[in-house]
């Protein structure tokens, strides 16, 4: 009897921390979508590492990545497109703006191993609101 | 040492990959996470191998060194299968296959030969009665059956009257009734 009563309560034990840590998780892990203010835009700078036998595709390789992850979120390249800032450097902008979840869920694309030979740091990720004065919203997800 | 530095790569890689599998999966980095996960799935079947291994290691020794049954010495030299096989053979019950046919010689043996002989004569006699059957029935069923089929022959001249036949009858004479039938409507009156 108190082995039994002895492993219901290890069992409680072992059950809370690993309750709490699995609702963290998914609070964590859930996609609940804010509203963004209309003309809101996301910026993005980004480092690109590839092999050196690639070293020319570069601009293309991450632009075809930035067009995979921009199109998972749901969102469109500025007409300006993909600004390179130094040797492997690209800014580029995202409109409509990305709310803090598709901003997490656009960091984790850009930086997946998804694209063979390529790696992205991304340097900097904020969406950026229309009116000046409140450009404080959503610094890297 | 080797069993410590197992169990310490085990257990390490296992939390290791399993950490990272649910950081990757909060990043939203999905295929950094696939890979993490199929690391921490071979960390696991491994550990779940060498626990097996282990019990079964365990169990091998612990059926190799269990103690003689009582009141059986084990002969000098006699490894445990040689000693299961020796007891198996004294236990044998010796079987003789052909019994029957020693006890079946003293009384029973003019029985076949008899059967067989019978069947012989059996099988002559009926050879005999069938010839004699045969030969003395078909004759008489064939003609029977002659007689029954006779109306069913064809006659024995043509069907169909010759040229000299009908000439000969002509458009004025009386026609034979069957013969009319048989010429058609062209030679009713």
């Amino acid at each position: 009897m108190k082995r039994v009563i002895a492993a219901v309560m290890g069992l409680v034990l072992a059950l809370g921390p690993v309750t709490v840590a699995i609702l963290a998780m998914r609070d964590a892990m859930r996609t609940v979508h804010t509203a963004v203010p209309p003309g809101a835009r996301t910026e993005v700078e980004v480092a690109a590492m590839v092999r050196e036998q690639r070293r020319d595709e570069r601009r293309d390789l991450t632009e075809a990545l930035v067009q995979t992850c921009r199109a998972r979120v749901g969102t469109k390249l500025a007409p300006d497109g993909l600004a390179q800032t130094g040797p492997d450097r690209f800014r580029f902008t995202l409109v409509p703006g990305l709310d803090e979840f598709n901003r997490r869920e656009m960091h984790g694309c850009l930086e997946d191993a998804r694209m063979q030979h390529l790696q992205l740091d991304v340097l900097r990720l904020e969406t950026v609101l229309p009116n000046a004065e409140d450009r404080s919203a959503g610094r890297n997800g | 040492m080797t069993r410590f530095l197992t169990w310490t790569t085990l257990l390490v890689t296992l939390l290791g990959t399993g950490s990272y599998v649910l950081i990757y999966l909060y990043r939203w980095e999905w295929h950094r996470a696939l890979i993490t996960g199929l690391f921490f799935l071979a960390a696991e079947i491994a550990l779940v191998a060498v626990v097996l291994l282990r019990r079964l290691t365990r169990l091998e020794l612990a059926v190799n060194s269990a103690p003689e049954p009582q009141g059986e010495a084990p002969p000098a030299g006699q490894s445990r299968d040689a000693q299961v096989l020796a007891r198996l053979q004294d236990s044998r019950v010796e079987r003789d296959h052909f019994v029957w046919l020693r006890e079946a010689s003293t009384r029973t043996n003019v029985f076949v030969p008899v059967l067989l002989g019978s069947g012989v004569f059996l099988s002559g006699l009926a050879w005999v009665i069938e010839r004699v059957a045969g030969g003395g029935a078909r004759s008489r069923v064939e003609g029977r059956l002659a007689e029954r089929l006779h109306v069913l022959a064809f006659p024995s001249g043509p069907l169909v009257p010759s040229d000299g036949e009908m000439l000969a009858v002509g458009p004025q004479r009386d026609p034979d009734a069957h013969l009319r039938l048989l010429l058609g409507p062209g030679t009713a009156r």
